[in-house]
């Protein structure tokens, strides 16, 4: 068996490694014994997988199969997006249920005969299940309504439960288990760290996230159909089609969702509950306004305060002009070469203390992240249309900073560059080269031409868009300047180097977060801005919550330092230290102390932990380390786990 | 193929199943070099024939019967030692169900996939810096390691069972 069991890993990294008779062996096993030939089946696809999502020559394939189909097919047009236009909204539906369902006390009727939106997309023609996926976020105001019910049936069952959530039911608490039977007008609760899967007596199923409250809630009309009530947190569903006049509906305090056997995600942000959609359609109803849209597939819609607005899914939302693009580490980041037509990402290089969040955002306060073979790009497309917008998510960490501190930079030095947004005091200064302004781009605007007010620890989506003449600047997708300081064209640009956090020789350094950078050689008008901004945040608004705790420790244990040889190639690593909790200052954590992963080593240098001595007190920010995937290739050093079964936690450095 | 909406189904057909159609040309053990080149055959085969693709078939299982077909002739075109015998297991492959295809079938394996190796031990998610970012051998991955190939081979065929695992574990409690 260990012979065949040889054979099937040798052949798993190389099919074309085995002689004759190893592979007439190999056959032979896998005839015999089935259960072998998945266990192949199964490396393969996984060995797949893994060479798709890491080696970077994989990543071409699009552009390959294009080039191939021009190649070999007459008239064929290149591949493109998928199509990501609007559709536009229905005149008239029937099926409606009226926002006002989920108001207090209201009975929910639908008219006999009645449909909800069942247009299917062309791959739902067929009979195959449409995967539901709705994931609803609220943490809308509490409606607080009770709904009057008198039909107690039963709902479903808990498929599955992780962690620690409730069953309310009645106005009693009990604990969730795998198999509890749920009713209509029960609740699910469950915590910061537990989740639930229910299946319905349908077969649809229903996912309540971590924080999230839900409740299933039914009619007492002869028309009967799933109404769930999201009071706050997230849910992911997956309904079944659902019978005529029967859709399932779920709503929160401002938003209504009918759906009837679709893939959507329904999620409340504060004032705002955003629904977007991965398969089918779902009409989406503004609870204040009675305001409708029909939001289709790959796309998405955020319903305010008396406001529906609706947009393609995805970010950002054409490809067209863009040079570089940088959402969060974790993504493809692909635009198409102009200079070779493939597409293709640029890695960024980390300098001095900069790291990635747990959202793999840049962590920019002491450091910079330098993008590697970019430059001759950025110059090449902007030279030859004049134009230039950039795009990118700031979140200062500081609110007045100096220099000005260098946000994105294309530049060499503190005196030459093409362009450069940064910080100073709490203002967005812009600076562009040309024959008038200078190599510096200061020329008539002093350090910097001040374009909008940046507000230190919160999500800041700037776009700044420049043609000769004439520079627009965008905060959260409204115009907040216009302005024709700045004149001339790109043709006195010459090489520079495109960073984030600092100036390339330094000495300029920017504290905080920066995320969703896109450069484009064109000029982006207002609509685009703004459905780029809504796009962002809807990103944004749909990524888990990472709780954090604010405590102040005292060194008790710490691991052994990393050497730069020990952990080569990389230049960073973090160490396990150990620290008996004095305070609690923010958050909450019940025992007495606490195992944290902290830099040792950024960009080779040591830090402040190497040379902390034990006993000292120090004020500490943490998350949990399990929730923090992009520090954990990081962790070298750790010799105090083995001992301790406590969660170990990752000190945050904004 | 005929219409600019024909074309556009085609496109997004393409985008939404060329992750899986490669995983599922993989698993019927085409070397890995060749993967790719016949998967663009598949996609130039669902467009050339387009319009027979019956309008209530899934089209992700019209791709794996065009590429079950494409493979098993390659293996048979290919004049390759071994011919008769890479036939055959591609031909069990074919007939086999692995589990990782009815998890590829729920999407977001990949979002599974990268959660996974990132909870991995450094020293196993090294080995797959090694094995797939930098396309080392198992033979230059020992000799980096001061190991042996025969063990690097099973140090990776564990972590991608721990790795199945994982995405299996992930994906149970998503619908």
């Amino acid at each position: 068996m260990s012979d065949v069991l040889d054979l099937l890993r040798r052949f798993v990294e190389n099919r074309d490694q085995l002689s004759d008779s190893e592979l007439e062996s190999m056959a032979g096993a896998l005839r015999a014994q089935p259960e072998l030939a998945i266990e192949l089946k199964d490396q393969l696809i996984v060995d797949e997988l893994l060479s798709q999502k890491f080696e970077l020559t994989r990543w071409h394939f699009l552009p390959q199969i294009d080039q191939r189909l021009r190649d070999e097919l007459e008239g064929f047009t290149g591949i493109q997006e998928p199509d990501l236009a609007r559709r536009s909204q229905a005149a008239s539906e029937s099926g409606d249920v009226p926002p006002e369902a989920f108001a207090p006390g209201v009975d929910v009727r639908l008219a006999p005969g009645r449909r909800g939106n069942s247009k299917r997309s062309a791959e739902g023609r067929s009979t195959w299940r449409a995967w539901l996926l709705v994931t609803v976020l609220v943490i809308a105001c509490m409606a607080g309504g009770v709904w009057t019910y008198t039909d107690h049936s039963r709902v479903g069952q808990l498929e599955s439960v992780a962690g620690d959530a409730q069953i309310v039911s009645r106005g009693q608490s009990r604990a969730a288990e795998k198999g509890s039977e749920l009713q209509f007008e029960d609740q699910i609760v469950t915590s910061s760290k537990s989740s639930v899967l229910v299946r319905f007596v349908d077969g649809s199923a229903l996912k309540a996230g971590s924080s999230t409250a839900v409740t299933f809630h039914t009619s007492n009309t002869e028309v009967r159909g799933k109404r769930i009530y999201v009071d706050h947190g997230r849910i992911s569903t997956d309904v079944v089609p659902q019978p005529a006049g029967q859709p399932m509906v779920i709503g929160s305090a401002n938003a209504t969702a009918e759906v009837l056997g679709t893939s959507l995600q329904f999620l409340v942000a504060g004032q705002q509950t955003h629904v977007s959609v991965s398969e089918g359609e779902v009409k989406v109803t503004c609870n204040a306004s009675h305001e409708s849209r029909v939001v289709s597939r790959n796309e998405f819609a955020v319903v305010t305060p008396g406001h529906v607005a609706a947009a393609p899914s995805g970010w950002p939302s054409t490809q067209k002009g863009l040079i570089f693009l940088y959402e969060t580490n974790d993504q493809p980041n692909l635009i198409r070469s102009s200079a070779t037509g493939m597409n293709r990402s640029f890695a960024l290089r980390p300098r001095g203390q900069a790291h990635l969040n747990h959202d793999y955002a840049m962590v920019l306060t002491g450091g910079a992240f330098l993008a590697e073979d970019v430059d001759g790009e950025i110059l090449a497309s902007c030279r030859q249309t004049n134009e230039l917008t950039i795009e990118a998510t700031v979140r200062p960490t500081v609110a007045k900073q100096v220099g000005p501190a260098r946000i994105v930079t294309f530049s060499t030095s503190v005196t030459e560059r093409d362009f450069t947004i940064g910080q100073l005091d709490d203002k967005l200064i812009v600076r562009i080269r040309t024959p008038q302004a200078g190599p510096n781009g200061v020329e008539g605007v002093g350090t910097g031409l001040p374009v909008c007010k940046l507000t230190a620890g919160e999500v800041n989506h700037v776009v700044i868009s420049y043609k000769p003449g004439t520079l627009v600047c965008y905060l959260n997708g409204k115009q907040v300047f216009e302005g024709h300081q700045i004149q001339g064209d790109f043709r006195s640009w010459n090489a520079q180097h495109l960073l984030f956090g600092d100036e390339y020789a330094g000495e300029r350094n920017w504290a905080g977060l920066l995320e969703g950078v896109a450069i484009y050689n064109r000029f982006l008008e207002p609509e685009e801005a703004a459905r780029n901004a809504l796009q962002y945040e809807h990103l944004r608004q749909s990524r888990s919550t990472v709780p954090q705790i604010r405590i102040r420790g005292q060194l008790i244990a710490k691991s052994s330092t990393p050497t730069l040889g020990q952990i080569q190639p990389h230049r960073s690593a973090l160490l396990v230290s150990k620290y008996k909790i004095n305070q609690v200052l923010d958050g909450q954590l019940d025992q007495p102390s606490v195992l944290v992963a902290q830099w040792a080593l950024l960009d080779g240098r040591e830090q402040p932990i190497v040379n902390l001595s034990i006993g000292a007190e120090r004020e500490l920010l943490l998350e949990p380390f399990d929730l923090n995937p992009q520090a954990q290739r990081y962790l070298y050093s750790d010799e105090l786990s083995l001992n301790d079964e406590g969660e170990r936690f990752l000190e945050i450095r904004e | 193929m005929d219409g600019s909406s024909s074309e556009q189904t085609f496109n997004s057909i393409l985008w939404r199943t060329q992750a899986r159609v490669r995983a599922y040309i993989a698993g019927m053990g085409a070397a890995a070099h060749e993967v790719d080149d016949l998967a663009q055959d598949v996609y130039l085969e669902l467009y050339r024939n387009f319009d027979q693709m019956p309008a209530d078939v899934v089209p992700e299982l019209w791709l794996k019967g065009i590429a079950r077909n494409i493979c098993l002739s390659h293996f048979r075109r290919s004049s390759r030692r071994g011919k008769l015998h890479r036939e055959a297991i591609a031909d069990i492959l074919a007939e086999t169900q692995a589990r990782t295809e009815e998890l590829m079938a729920r999407g977001s394996v990949g979002i599974a996939l990268e959660e996974c190796v990132a909870k991995l031990p450094p020293s196993q998610q090294q080995l797959i810096e090694m094995r797939y970012q930098q396309d080392l051998t198992s033979k230059i991955i020992a000799e980096q390691l001061q190991s042996t190939a025969e063990a690097i081979r099973m140090m990776l065929y564990r972590v991608r069972i721990a790795l199945k695992n994982c995405v299996t574990e992930a994906l149970a409690g998503q619908i």
